[in-house]
């Protein structure tokens, strides 16, 4: 939701409830007390009317007296009615207009003799008339009453006084005093108080017991004298009224159907009741003036506040709108706008750093794109630069690919050529291999029998043999031996060339390889006259490589140590690591210079000297037996001191190399 | 001391008289008699005629039958497949020995032989062929 919406309906709910409750409230408190106000307005009104009725009666009460206690007209009467003399007559007369212009009101006073016949009036044609019927004369015989209204020939409401004359306590006459009723018809019709609507009635018991209404009603001006109410409508005040029950009525209507508020009075001593009534409308139209005027004022309060709260809203949050607005242009990429608020609250502050922010961030940028800009110029040069190259590089592409191409074409032909030359090699080195196979059978079975023979002769086997015979054959026989050796290592060395030896690797004991390998060489030492030792290190058991092969590597060795010692002995020692085992042995012979030490393993390297003392060799045996150590994985070397020994040393990996 | 050998009887098939004769010289020496045959075909006459308690078979016999062959033919009859075979050759090729196998040697001995070896080798060859008959 918006901020402005959510502040324009805060202050909306906060005004506007406290506003209508306060309001209703207040309506209802005043619509009571109006309420209130009106009910003893009324019942003001209503003892107000009555106090004046009676007085109204007192006053008829006082003039009446006044006539009928009059002396002279007193004596007159009593001498008129004895006398019958015309003089006393004249004389009630005269007092009788004068009394009935002098006061107003009275329009006709007449004094009746107990037959009921005028004998003295203010109108001359009264005179002699009898009114023996006539209520005021009857009830005028017994007492004063002040309270006989009637309705004259032109319809006027008229009222009849009567009164017994005394005279020394004998009942001479009656007075009577017809008078009008203006006294009444003006409390009546004064409305002082009542409003439009409101009005007095005045009503008498009729003949039937109903309330016959006395006076003129506003809203009935003929009603006087004419109009009654049924004694059995008891909902009306009038009847209440003249029960006697003298209250404030709320809920009731009036003679003419409408709801009105009345007051009851009952006037005993005439047996009138009097009702003050105002119509309920018009008593309680401040209230609905009121709820009017509350509405009103609500209505126009929220309309108000409406207006007022949107404006105090949009003021507040203007601000924020233009601070949200100018950040949103920012972010579109326009950095020069600016807030540019001066509220001196903290929406002002926001707005001023912002604005600061901003700079900054133009400023940055503005920075940045310099850069951008000149590092696009660089960038631009460089890249007409390696446009540049590129094309000169393409150009000698394009030529090299050409080469390349006729290259390939060459170089495929010359691959055929190779391919072609490759499988003739095979063919060669498989007739090769053959070949040498075959002369390993050719070249041996001739020296088997050689080798046999001799051996044959030399054991003494065709016979005993001479001395001379011995040393000969011997000669023979070592060389034959000799020549076998040569053999061997030729083949052997030619088949390491072609690379086709293969180990046979085995599980050995060191005990069963020295078994073979030392007792001939010791032999040879013996003859020479020199001592060979061996010493195993403890716990030697098991080696794993080819046994033959490495038999033949230590016949080697050996044979070398005997071959070149001239005195002293062969030290063999076998020794292991973590990783390997050692063999390494040490003569007392004649050594190898530094120099011969380097080319010692080369094939047909025999030492110079060796071979100047006639020392024999085919000069393979140490190229053969590196070859083989090294196939296990092992290392061999040479350590020597011309003149004072020499120690050979090779390594064979545990559990073998691969 | 009574030589191991007597009694006992060893066939030579080696295409070279000289060879045989040389096994002869030096196994007579130990009590053993030594005959020979010249090429394949006799090697396998003589065999079923005499009944030798081994046969020392060279390998290559350069006419007829070779040697893997004439130790094949002797091991497929029944009657005589007892006899144990060992081929003699020069190769030291495992190939080589795995074929001798192969055709039914109880083993190799490579040429040259060695004389001083040649009776310690029949004799154990002979031993073994017993021991398990």
């Amino acid at each position: 939701m918006k901020i402005n919406v959510k502040i324009t309906s805060a202050i909306i709910l906060i005004c506007l409830i406290p506003l209508i409750a306060v309001t209703i409230f207040i309506n209802n408190v005043t619509a009571n007390s109006i309420t209130t106000q009106a009910l003893n307005h009324l019942e003001s009104v209503a003892s107000i009317q009555h106090a004046r009725t009676h007085m109204v009666l007192e006053k008829y009460s006082e003039r009446l007296a006044l006539v009928a206690s009059d002396t002279q007209l007193r004596t007159s009467m009593y001498n008129y009615i004895n006398e019958n003399n015309s003089v006393d007559q004249e004389l009630m007369n005269r007092i009788l207009v004068d009394t009935q212009s002098a006061i107003t009101g009275f329009q006709n006073i007449a004094v009746l003799n107990l037959d009921g016949e005028v004998v003295a009036s203010s109108d001359d044609e009264w005179i002699g008339t009898n009114h023996v019927d006539e209520e005021y004369f009857i009830r005028g015989l017994a007492e004063s009453s002040v309270d006989m209204l009637f309705l004259d020939d032109n319809g006027n409401l008229k009222v009849h006084f009567s009164g017994p004359m005394i005279l020394e306590d004998e009942l001479i006459g009656v007075v009577v005093i017809e008078a009008s009723t203006r006294s009444i018809m003006s409390m009546v019709t004064d409305y002082s108080g009542l409003g439009e609507t409101g009005e007095t009635l005045i009503a008498m018991r009729d003949e039937n017991g109903d309330a016959l209404f006395i006076t003129p009603l506003r809203f009935d001006p003929d009603a006087a004298l004419t109009r009654s109410v049924s004694k059995e409508d008891l909902e009306l005040p009038i009847t209440q009224a003249l029960l006697g029950n003298e209250q404030l009525y709320s809920d009731t209507i009036d003679y003419r159907g409408k709801p009105v508020l009345s007051a009851t009075r009952y006037i005993d001593d005439v047996d009138w009741g009097l009702v003050v009534k105002i119509d309920k409308a018009e008593a309680f139209s401040p209230i609905v003036a009121l709820r009017n005027s509350t509405l009103i004022t609500i209505l126009v309060s929220i309309f108000a506040i409406i207006l007022v709260s949107i404006f105090i809203s949009r003021r507040l949050t203007r601000p924020l709108v233009d601070l949200t607005r100018t950040a949103a242009e920012i972010g579109a990429g326009d950095l020069s706008k600016r807030v540019a608020l001066t509220t001196k609250d903290e929406i002002g502050d926001l707005a001023r750093t912002f604005d600061e922010m901003a700079e900054k961030l133009a400023g940055a940028h503005a920075g940045l794109e310099q850069q951008v800009k000149e590092r696009t110029a660089e960038l631009e040069m460089e890249i007409t630069e390696r446009k540049r190259a590129e094309g000169e590089l393409k150009k000698h592409r394009d030529h090299l690919e050409e080469l390349v191409e006729e290259r390939t074409k060459h170089l495929e032909e010359k691959s055929q050529e190779l391919s072609e030359i490759n499988v003739l090699l095979e063919e060669a080195s498989r007739h090769k291999s053959e070949f040498l196979a075959n002369m390993s059978h050719e070249l041996r079975t001739p020296l088997n029998s050689i080798i046999g023979y001799t051996k044959l002769i030399l054991d003494g086997v065709e016979g005993e043999i001479k001395k001379e015979q011995r040393k000969d054959l011997e000669i023979v026989h070592s060389n034959s031996q000799h020549l076998l050796q040569l053999i061997n290592d030729l083949l052997d060395i030619t088949k390491i060339e072609a690379g086709r030896i293969e180990l046979q690797w085995q599980e050995f004991s060191v005990s069963d390889l020295l078994a073979e390998a030392v007792p001939p060489m010791q032999r040879l030492a013996e003859e020479k006259g020199l001592t060979l030792a061996y010493d195993v290190a403890a716990g030697i058991d098991k080696l794993y490589g080819d046994k033959g092969r490495v038999r033949q590597v230590l016949l080697n060795i050996l044979g070398n140590a005997v071959k070149f010692t001239g005195e002293g002995g062969i030290d063999l020692r076998v020794s292991e690591s973590d990783t390997d085992f050692t063999f390494s042995v040490t003569d007392t012979g004649i050594g190898i210079g530094e120099d011969d030490l380097e080319t010692i393993f080369d094939s047909f390297e025999q030492v110079d000297r060796a071979q100047v003392l006639g020392y024999e060799g085919t000069g393979l045996g140490l190229t053969i037996s590196k070859h083989f150590v090294e196939m296990h994985g092992g290392m061999m070397q040479a350590n020597s001191e011309p003149g004072k020994g020499s120690t050979f040393t090779f390594t064979l990996p545990k559990k073998g190399a691969d | 001391m009574q030589e191991e050998g007597t009694g006992r009887k060893i066939l030579v098939v080696d295409d070279k008289p000289e060879m045989i004769l040389l096994v002869q010289k030096v196994l007579k020496h130990r009590g053993y008699e030594v005959i020979g045959a010249g090429n394949g075909e006799e090697a396998i006459r003589i065999t079923e005629i005499e009944l030798p308690d081994l046969i020392l078979m060279d390998v290559r016999l350069p006419r007829g039958i070779d040697g893997h062959e004439v130790t094949r033919r002797i091991k497929a009859m029944p009657h005589l497949a007892y006899i144990p075979i060992v081929a003699v050759t020069a190769s030291v090729r495992p190939e080589d020995e795995l074929k001798a196998l192969d055709a039914g040697c109880s083993g190799l001995i490579s040429k040259p032989i060695d004389i001083n070896e040649l009776p310690r080798q029949v004799a154990m060859y002979i031993a073994r062929a017993s021991s398990t008959d």
